[in-house]
């Protein structure tokens, strides 16, 4: 292989590690602590007045 | 003066009946070709009912009609829920379920007829191709555009994949089916060689990757946080697994052409990267099954959240599988036997379907306008039936898949191979019979599926539901995430 290409793949795999670790630090980091606290909680909202569709009694098996 | 907006379930009402019909459709076909294979006789002699027309009727049917229009339904329901906006462009929405729907229908005809790019998992012929890729672009852009009219700043996570999905998926089919078209029913590829299997099975892994993964995350991290009534147990978590998972996955695509005239250094990148895959892999599975910490309980009662509980233990489970597969050592037994066939299974009726049966069961009664689905003992016995189906499929192909490595590479001592072929065929014969007989099993859980959505649905036909309001609270001081403006 020219010596070259190998360079530039030992470049490309550094940056990539660097990439990596930089969306582990934004990911991590304190300013975004809040709104994601908020967006993990977000799906539950999905619900009629508190009440879990599958849970509940369904319509056909309540009946006696 | 404020306007009352609300979801546009319509949309997705469709899709939940378009996976529901082809559902049953895709694997009526599969468990026929499994048939097949038991008792060759069924074929009849009758050239389109031949087990090789049928196969890509049972893949297309079950990965792009019944599991595209899962993904089109629930992704339309999500980014509507999740940037708490009604849907963007509602005509051009409906527009792409009746288009999707006429693909499947034209791509399911065609194939059984002979009429077939030959390229595995991408047979529609030319046409039928070009309606895909204008059908998705419209898909892109309902999507985006609804992004676009977000009230919630931060994008929710499911979104992102939903998003990679969209646009991988568009990038893999149309390089992919680059083609010369000769007349209406032929056309040949531009590749040629080498270059064209390497280009196959880039399109063929990555839409594993991007159709299979990427796509059914999606519904995961929203329908999981949902029925669970748990936040997701690490959001930062789920942002890494993102980038490492759409990053990876994309250079492993060489691990289908191990021991081929592809270059060596290619197959061992494939390799390599298809074991660093399971940690992104592993990471949204965890991520999943311990945001169902302190809703332990609801196993017992709901049985949507049973399906989507097994659906990201088989999800973790096929994928180490899948690495392991990798490997070429283990992949010089486990290549072109029915091990393959068994973790592609186990994959798909066990995390894929899964998830998508789940999320269809907790999203159906709220797009439907019902508190609850028709009937909980139906969804409990579905989720048995696709259970023991399953347990058989998958356990009697690892069988015979092992049984087949075995027998094709041992040798007598002089040299000579020490089964022949046919041996090895008898050897798996009841493997086959079992694997039929796990496919009716699964297939009549889909039956029960739509019996009970047929049920559920009786509101929503008759037109007595109501539309669902779009919540648009006022901002607070210092709200977090920032509320965007209002759009239209």
């Amino acid at each position: 292989m020219n010596e070259i290409w190998g360079h530039l793949t030992g470049v490309i795999i550094v940056v990539m590690m660097f990439t990596f670790i930089c969306i582990w630090a934004w990911a991590w980091s304190g300013r975004h602590k809040k709104a994601f606290s908020r967006m993990a909680e977000l799906p539950m909202e999905d619900e009629s007045a508190g009440e879990n569709p599958n849970t509940a009694a369904d319509a056909k098996d309540a009946q006696p | 003066m404020s306007v009352t907006e609300y979801y546009d379930d319509k949309v997705v009402r469709l899709f939940l009946l378009g996976a529901a019909v082809w559902g049953i459709i895709g694997m009526s076909v599969g468990v026929y070709a499994a048939a097949e294979l038991m008792w060759p006789a069924l074929n009849f002699d009758i050239p389109w009912l031949t087990f090789s027309r049928i196969r890509p009727d049972h893949t297309f049917g079950v990965i792009f009609a019944f599991g595209g229009s899962a993904l089109m339904g629930t992704c339309y329901y999500v980014v509507q829920r999740t940037g708490h906006t009604r849907l963007a462009l509602p005509r051009l929405a409906e527009l792409t379920f009746w288009g999707w729907q006429l693909i499947c229908v034209l791509a399911m005809t065609t194939m059984p007829l002979g009429i077939t790019q030959s390229k595995e998992y991408a047979e529609p012929e030319w046409f039928i191709d070009i309606l895909i890729a204008m059908v998705w672009v419209s898909f892109g852009v309902v999507f985006f555009a609804t992004l676009g009219r977000r009230r919630i700043r931060h994008i929710y996570v499911a979104n992102w994949y939903y998003g990679a999905f969209i646009i991988a998926v568009g990038l893999l089919h149309i390089v992919n089916n680059i083609a010369l078209p000769i007349s209406l029913t032929k056309s040949y590829p531009v590749y040629s060689g080498v270059v064209d299997a390497m280009v196959q099975w880039w399109y063929g892994h990555n839409a594993v990757a991007f159709f299979l993964t990427a796509g059914f995350l999606g519904m995961m991290y929203y329908f999981v946080p949902r029925q669970a009534q748990q936040p997701l147990w690490s959001y930062r978590f789920s942002i890494v697994n993102f980038w490492a998972l759409i990053s990876v996955y994309m250079w492993a695509g060489s691990h289908h052409l191990m021991y081929t005239a592809l270059p060596d250094w290619v197959q061992s990148v494939g390799m390599a990267f298809s074991l660093v895959l399971l940690m992104p892999s592993w990471g949204s599975a965890a991520n999943g099954l311990l945001t169902f910490n302190g809703s332990w309980h609801k196993l017992k009662t709901d049985p949507a959240a049973k399906f989507m509980v097994m659906s990201l233990v088989f999800y973790a489970a096929a994928t180490f599988e899948g690495s392991m597969m990798a490997i070429k050592t283990v992949n010089s037994l486990s290549h072109y036997t029915d091990w393959t066939i068994a973790h592609v299974h186990s994959g798909s009726i066990g995390w894929v379907a899964m998830i998508t049966i789940g999320s269809l069961y907790a999203m159906a009664p709220r797009a439907l306008g019902q508190p609850a689905m028709y009937s909980n003992k139906g969804m409990e016995v579905h989720f048995w039936l696709h259970m023991t189906g399953l347990l058989l499929y998958i356990g009697s192909m690892w069988t015979a898949g092992v049984t087949e490595g075995l027998m094709w590479r041992a040798t007598n001592a002089d040299g000579s191979l020490t089964y022949s072929f046919l041996d090895s065929l008898i050897a798996i014969k009841p493997m086959y019979l079992i694997r039929w007989f796990g496919g009716c099993f699964v297939l009549s859980g889909m039956v029960v599926m739509a019996w009970n959505l047929w049920h559920t649905a009786a509101d929503a036909r008759a037109h007595l539901i109501k539309p669902i309001p779009v919540p648009i609270p006022e901002p607070e001081p210092h709200q977090v995430p920032a509320p965007l403006p209002a759009a239209g």
